[in-house]
């Protein structure tokens, strides 16, 4: 048996949690973002205070349509907003306590899906691929690391903000960083293969 | 092609109609300055930008209080 889930129950459960997260919360769900969120916690707070600055949405489009209005004079009409904008301010910004219960319950998530399938084993082994090629080194694992999050910031997203989000919301920068980072990951598998083949 | 960070921008789903729209004509949906956008600039150093601030650098949250 495979350690992993057949692959319409995780597309299903992916589905599930992000479009879950969406409904309940009211924001995209973005892994990176969230883990910026809990390193950075001490700004992340600070901005959360900011963001109380507004008690809803229409207090802050107002404040917006001032600022339009003030930057760019007669070519911004100073229009009411409709229904819609009387909404709740969009809650952007998860506390501390909810970030560290995200993470909590994806490693929880992880390990109840590993032990459904008799594949629990925890262990510092990339695998044996990756000792066949580095010979247990932690330095390229380390730079792979640096390197998917200099990417994650320069892109503002990872594979669940713009692969799960961004691709869904029809954005056409998801579609093209989505496109890109699958098409390397497929294209560093054949190299890799070739590599350890010869 | 749009600005890469609208989708994980707090902002950008407000900015709609003929008043805040043009936030997205000037910056978010074009290609040669989305770039200059503030937010863009501070989240590519690595800086969460509060949904206060504006592509221009305008920060709202000292205009209007309730």
């Amino acid at each position: 048996m495979s350690g992993y889930w057949p692959w319409w129950a995780g597309a299903l459960g992916l589905s599930l949690t992000f479009v879950g997260f969406w409904v309940v919360l009211g924001r995209p769900l973005g892994v990176s973002s969230l883990l910026g969120k809990l390193l950075y916690w001490k700004e992340n707070n600070r901005l959360r205070a900011d963001d109380g600055a507004f008690a809803d949405q229409a207090a802050l489009r107002a404040a917006l349509r001032e600022a339009t209005a003030a930057a760019f004079g007669g070519q911004a009409e100073m229009a009411e907003d409709g229904e819609d904008a009387q909404a709740e301010l969009p809650s952007v910004r998860p506390s501390s306590r909810e970030n560290l219960a995200f993470f909590g319950f994806l490693t929880l998530g992880g390990t109840l899906a590993a032990l459904s399938r008799g594949a629990f084993s925890p262990g510092c082994s990339a695998g044996p691929e990756y000792e066949r090629l580095f010979h247990g080194s932690l330095l390229p694992l380390l730079l792979g690391g640096v390197l998917v999050g200099l990417g994650t910031r320069m892109a503002g997203g990872c594979t669940s903000g713009h692969g799960l989000n961004g691709c869904a919301a029809a954005q056409p920068a998801s579609w093209l960083a989505t496109a890109l980072f699958f098409g390397t990951g497929v294209f560093a598998s054949f190299l890799l293969e070739l590599v350890l083949c010869h | 092609m749009a600005c890469p960070h609208c989708s994980n921008c707090p902002l950008f789903p407000l900015l709609e109609g003929a008043n805040l729209g043009i936030w997205k004509t000037l910056y978010c949906d074009n290609e040669e300055r989305f770039r200059e956008c503030e937010r863009y600039k501070l989240t590519l150093a690595g800086q969460d930008a509060p949904i206060t601030l504006l592509p221009n650098g305008v920060n709202v949250s000292g205009l209007k209080r309730p």
